[in-house]
Order: structure tokens, then C-alpha cells, then sequence
């Protein structure tokens, strides 16, 4: 081939790229919505959580759309992402069977492809963030580097449900219970400050809680993130991904065996 | 000629799971966080020697479980060898599972990208090969369509056409060349002869011994993992098939009682009857045009074969095979549903399966059908009913030829000189 060396990596491109469309396209074009799929699950929530902490049991949130709406969305990410790379490998074994096919890009489609989907609530969120008399600043241009520190985040935890459910058939199950769990455990509808002492020290353990928190000072109040919380993610979510990468690597040519 | 694929001492175990094996997480919890590893490991593959040089085909012949698909992953590097190397000289490439990524949603154009760089190709590289593609698969009218409006056999098409724009250097081909109508299947043949001439190593997995006699330069045949024979195609498989009518020999229950036919035949396992019995001919009748049972046709007349089977438990994928012998013992008529791309059920209970004939252009004679019922790698028959069900063509003396199709007999002025 022609190419020489960078033709594995640009494969790889094109393979992510593939799977994504192929995601997205199909997601959206065989229902009649369309498109409207993507932002219609986070504003039915908003809707409901809006109406029971605002309305019926009001828990003092300062510009409280915008606050569920941020917490729905990146956590609806996060989510997406790790639902879809458990069954990644398991329901793409004809490509493993395709000498060549670079393994590795299955779960970083996964999440890319539901980032996309992020990205398509961005003009909504524009909107309530709008209505709430948010504060934008400065601080704004920091997003797409909070995007990358979740992102990374994001695929080690990818690579090692992957690779997990290949040997452990009910990941797929227990996966969602987690989730759901992780779900409560991060501040989505409810506000960190309002829980004190320990638990709220457990809690900032897990990592969406600070991601979400500086989503929320960025957009809401303009202000800069907690750097130091944030780099702190950043330099684990690359260790992590480093090692659930090496997992996923060592287990790839195990994957046809287990199948 | 330079070598495209050395494969030396190659060998693949997997373990067999073991019953107390934890398959899940709540198992693997329960079993106090022991992976058991207790299950012995069985070799899949174990001292396969060989290499495919540049434009060389080598055909892989074998039963089902013989490590054939084993052999090419491998080969493929999809899957890790336990033993030994198999090593490529260039990039590898597939025509094993052909629609694999496609969406049934998106059109068959959407469809060429997303299969052509799941197969190994660039984006920019599909784009220049699309209309070729779109031309090779004869789906120029639909290629805008979404893909779940496709036949099987266009969609197919398609999965051929785009496995087959990728320029391979090593080839690794498994049962797909029986694509499509015959025109189609020609074509793709082609399209592998020319990767051939072009210098492509190629290794094709085929149960079509006919294809890999008249395509292949060699033939390894596998057997329980282990290479059995490897060499010239017409001597391998010939001591194949001697192995696979042994194979049906060996199985073949004598035990049964004799059947004897309406005919006064008498079917007598062990000399005109073989099999295992796992599936059995109840009956076979001969029908004529207007349904009734028969035993004489006239030349050209279509004739139907009736066959009720019964199996005791559920044999999937098997094959039914129709053959008529002249009294000479030639096979003039030989066909089966493999051949013809029919795929049965599987066979459980009581089943019935009809061909019909629409016109049997035989000569004039005396001929025996017989008929078969086979294991679904061709391996061993389950019944075979040989030479059993007479079926005279009347109309006119036996003469030399075979063929007797409806003709006219024109005598006109010559033109002079």
C-alpha cells in the first residue's frame, strides 16, 4: 500500500468515523422524530425533575433549569457511552473476524458517537441557559478541555466494560445497575452543597461529580473550574486508560475464543 | 516466486469449559473469585506446515470441526496460535462474512463506505472505487435504496462486490464464491482468477470439492486438527472422498430390517442401503405431470421426486442428493440442495421434499434413481438409497447418447453452389 506507516492509524480514523455515522445515522433516521430522539429523553426529565424540586418539593436551586439540564446531559453522556461499549465486542463478532480490523476503535466509537449526541442538545442548552439569566464569560473557552478530561474518563471506563463483558457474560446486566446507582450518587437534580460532612467526601470520589460541578460554574456563573480537582481526574483518567487499554489489548485475541 | 504466507508448526488448544466454569460475574463471586481454569485443553490445530507463495491458491478441505475455520484466523491474525507462527509477508485480507457491518437502514451507497473501510480500505479509496463497485453488484438502480429493500441475493451482491475492490495481497476466502445466480457466481470466479494472475496468495475454505479440484494449485486436507494430506488437488481429493464413502461405510447401521419396495426391490442395508439412520427415507415416489405415481415417462416430460424423511432428533443443515443411473451405471442426473443453494430446515419429526423436474431430457432407457439424505459437512450419509427406484424413459430404442431433449427434423432445398 502506498500510504506506509501512518495507514494502520488512518484506518483506525476512518473506522471510528464509519462506526460513528453508522450510529448516528441509523439512530436517527428510522424513527419519524429524527433527530428530536436525542434532546427529547433529557427534557421529559427536565420536565419532571423541574416540576417535583421546583414546583412541588422546591430544594432552592439557583437557576435550577439550567442546573438539571447541565447534570441530565453530561451524565447522559457519560451513560451512554459505557451501555454502549459493553456490548461492543459481543455484538460486533463478525468484525473480529475481519483480519485487520482494529479492535480498539469499538469503544472509542462508542463514546465518540454519544458525544455527538451530547453536541446536538448544545442549542437547547444555549436556550435555558438564556432563560435561567446565566452568566457566560471567559471561563467558556475551557469547555472543550473539561469535554477532553470526561473523555478520557469516559473510554477507560469503556475499554474495561468491554473487555470485562466478554469474559463475564452479565456485565451487560450489572452494568446498569451501577449506572443507576452512579446516577444518584452524582449531583443531577440535587445540589453537592447541600450535602455535608463524610458523605459529601465520598461522594466527591466519584469523578462526575466534579465534572459536572464544573460544567455547572463554566456555564451557569461564568466562573473558572476547580483546576485543581480537574487535573487531579485528568492525570488518574490517563493512568486508568493506560491500564484498562493494556486490559482490553491483552484480552483482544481472547475475545473469538469467548465468544 | 516469492512466498506470501509461511505457516510453520502451527498449532491452537482451547479449553474445554468445564461444567463449574464461571461464566458470570455472580458465578465468579460466588465461587469465592476463582477463575477455574480445571477444564482440559483439546487442540484445535496442531502441526501445520505449509506456505502459499504469490498468485498460488490453496484449497482447505475438511470436515466440519476439522480446524478449517481455525486455520483462518490464524492466518487472518484475529486469533492468537499457542504454537508455532503463521506469518504474512503483506497485509491480509477477508472474504469471509460479507454483510457483517451493514445497517439495514442506510442505503446500499452509505453501505459501500461502512463495509469497504470496515474490510480494510480508506475512505478516499471507497470513494474512487464506488462506481465500481455499484457496477460489479448490478445494483445501479437501487443503490440509493435502504439496504433492508435488498433480496438476499442483492444484498449479497453488494457484500461481494465490496470484499472484492480491495486489492488484497493475501487472500483468505471462506465458502462465500456461492453468491447469486450462476452469471453472478462466474463472475466472482473471474474476479479471484484475476487476483490470482495479479500475484494474490489466496487460501479458500470450501466444502465445493469441484470448485477447489478446478481452482487450487494445492489442497490441504484437515482432519481432527492435523493436515491428513497436502499436495496435487486431484490426489487429495481423491483420497478425501475414498476417506468420506468409508466414513458412510463405517457408520452404516446393518441392524435395520430389508424394505421392500412396491416394485419388489428389496432395499438391504449394507449393500443398496448405507447410512447411520439418524434421518430416514420413509418413501420415494416418482410423480408425473398430472401427480400421479409413475415409473415411465416419456422423453422431455417432467417428473417430480417425492421424498418423506424422518429423523429422530433435530439434524440441522443436512442435504438431500437425486441422482439417475443409466443401466450402464453412468450418473446422467445428479443434483443436490447444496448445490442448488436450498437450505432445509432442520430436520426433526416428519418432513417431505419435493423436487420437481420441469423436463427430464434423458433418452430412451431404463434408469434407477437414487437417493440421499447426508450429514451436513457432506461427511457420512444418514441414508442412502442406491440405484433403488426404477424410472423408464420409453419412446424408441436405447441408442449411445445420454440426451434426448424435444427436437425437429428440417429437410430443405440446399442453397447450391
Amino acid at each position: 500500500m502506498t500510504t506506509g506507516d501512518y495507514r494502520p492509524l488512518r484506518h483506525m480514523l476512518d473506522v471510528i468515523v464509519v462506526l460513528v455515522t453508522r450510529d448516528q445515522k441509523s439512530r436517527y433516521r428510522s424513527t419519524a422524530m429524527g433527530v428530536f430522539w436525542a434532546i427529547a429523553s433529557p427534557v421529559l426529565f427536565l420536565l419532571t425533575f423541574y416540576l417535583l424540586f421546583k414546583v412541588i418539593l422546591p430544594l432552592n436551586i439557583p437557576r435550577y433549569a439550567s442546573h438539571i439540564f447541565i447534570g441530565l446531559v453530561i451524565w447522559g453522556w457519560f451513560q451512554g457511552s459505557v451501555i454502549d461499549a459493553v456490548t461492543c465486542i459481543v455484538g460486533n463478532a463478525g468484525l473480529l473476524n475481519q483480519p485487520g480490523f482494529p479492535v480498539a476503535a469499538l469503544p472509542v466509537a462508542a463514546v465518540t458517537s454519544n458525544l455527538l449526541t451530547l453536541l446536538l442538545t448544545l442549542p437547547l442548552l444555549v436556550v435555558i441557559l438564556l432563560f435561567d439569566g446565566a452568566t457566560i464569560g471567559a471561563s467558556v473557552t475551557c469547555i472543550p478541555l473539561l469535554i477532553l478530561c470526561q473523555y478520557v474518563f469516559t473510554l477507560s471506563m469503556a475499554y474495561l466494560v468491554a473487555a470485562l463483558n466478554v469474559v463475564f457474560r452479565d456485565m451487560q446486566y450489572i452494568v446498569p445497575i451501577l449506572l443507576q446507582v452512579g446516577y444518584f450518587a452524582t449531583p443531577i437534580f440535587y445540589d453537592i452543597g447541600a450535602i455535608g460532612g463524610t458523605a459529601r467526601s465520598w461522594l466527591e470520589l466519584n469523578p462526575m461529580v466534579s465534572f459536572v460541578g464544573a460544567y455547572r460554574q463554566v456555564l451557569i456563573f461564568g466562573e473558572w473550574p476547580d483546576w485543581a480537582a480537574i487535573g487531579l481526574i485528568m492525570a488518574l483518567s490517563c493512568l486508568t486508560l493506560l491500564a484498562t487499554y493494556r486490559f482490553f489489548h491483552g484480552a483482544r485475541l481472547r475475545f473469538l475464543e469467548e465468544i | 516466486m516469492t512466498v506470501a504466507l509461511q505457516i510453520t508448526g502451527l498449532g491452537k488448544s482451547f479449553r474445554h469449559r468445564s461444567q463449574d466454569e464461571a461464566r458470570t460475574f455472580r458465578q465468579w463471586v460466588a465461587g469465592g473469585f476463582r477463575k477455574s481454569r480445571s477444564g482440559g485443553r483439546f487442540w484445535a490445530l496442531r502441526d501445520v506446515n505449509f506456505e502459499v507463495a504469490s498468485g498460488e491458491m490453496v484449497g482447505v478441505i475438511g470436515h466440519n470441526g476439522s480446524g478449517k475455520s481455525t486455520l483462518l484466523r490464524l492466518l487472518g491474525g484475529v486469533m492468537q496460535a499457542d504454537e508455532g507462527a503463521a506469518t504474512a509477508a503483506g497485509p491480509v485480507n477477508g472474504l469471509l462474512e460479507l454483510n457483517t457491518g451493514m445497517h439495514p437502514d442506510l442505503s446500499g451507497r452509505e453501505n459501500i463506505v461502512i463495509n469497504g473501510v470496515l474490510a480494510g480500505l480508506l475512505k478516499n479509496e471507497i470513494d474512487d472505487r464506488a462506481e465500481a463497485i455499484i457496477a460489479f453488484a448490478e445494483l445501479e438502480e437501487h443503490i440509493d435504496q435502504p439496504v433492508r429493500t435488498y433480496s438476499s441475493g442483492m444484498k449479497l451482491r453488494l457484500g461481494f462486490a465490496i470484499a472484492v475492490h480491495v486489492d488484497p495481497t493475501i487472500l483468505l476466502i471462506d465458502e462465500v464464491l456461492a453468491v447469486g445466480d450462476l452469471a453472478f457466481q462466474h463472475k466472482c470466479l473471474n474476479r479471484i482468477a484475476e487476483f490470482k494472475d495479479n500475484g494474490c496468495a489466496i487460501v479458500l475454505i470450501s466444502h465445493d470439492l469441484g470448485q477447489v479440484r478446478q481452482m487450487c494449485d494445492k489442497v490441504i486436507w484437515l482432519d481432527h486438527g492435523r493436515v491428513r494430506a497436502i499436495g496435487d488437488p486431484e490426489t487429495v481429493i481423491a483420497s478425501y472422498e475414498t476417506a468420506m464413502s468409508a466414513e458412510t461405510a463405517i457408520r452404516t447401521r446393518t441392524d435395520i430390517a430389508d424394505r421392500v419396495l412396491p416394485d419388489g426391490t428389496v432395499l438391504k442395508a449394507g449393500e443398496n442401503r448405507l447410512g447411520s439412520q439418524e434421518a430416514s427415507i420413509r418413501s420415494v415416489m416418482l410423480l408425473d405431470q398430472t401427480g400421479r405415481e409413475t415409473a415411465r415417462i416419456a422423453p422431455g416430460n417432467p417428473v417430480t421426486v417425492r421424498v418423506e424423511l424422518t429423523a429422530e432428533r433435530p439434524l440441522p443443515g443436512a442435504h438431500v442428493s437425486v441422482s439417475f443411473t443409466d443401466a450402464e451405471g453412468r450418473i446422467c442426473f445428479d443434483v443436490n440442495t447444496e448445490n442448488d443453494a436450498v437450505s432445509l430446515p432442520a430436520i426433526a419429526g416428519d418432513i417431505a421434499i419435493t423436487l420437481d423436474i420441469d423436463r427430464l431430457d434423458l433418452g430412451p432407457g431404463a434408469y434407477l434413481c437414487s437417493l440421499g439424505i447426508w450429514q451436513k459437512g457432506w461427511q457420512y450419509a444418514y441414508d442412502l438409497h442406491l440405484d433403488a427406484y426404477p424410472l423408464e424413459i420409453v419412446g424408441g430404442a436405447r441408442l449411445q447418447g445420454v440426451l434426448s431433449p424435444p427436437r425437429r427434423w428440417r429437410i430443405s432445398a440446399g442453397k447450391g453452389r
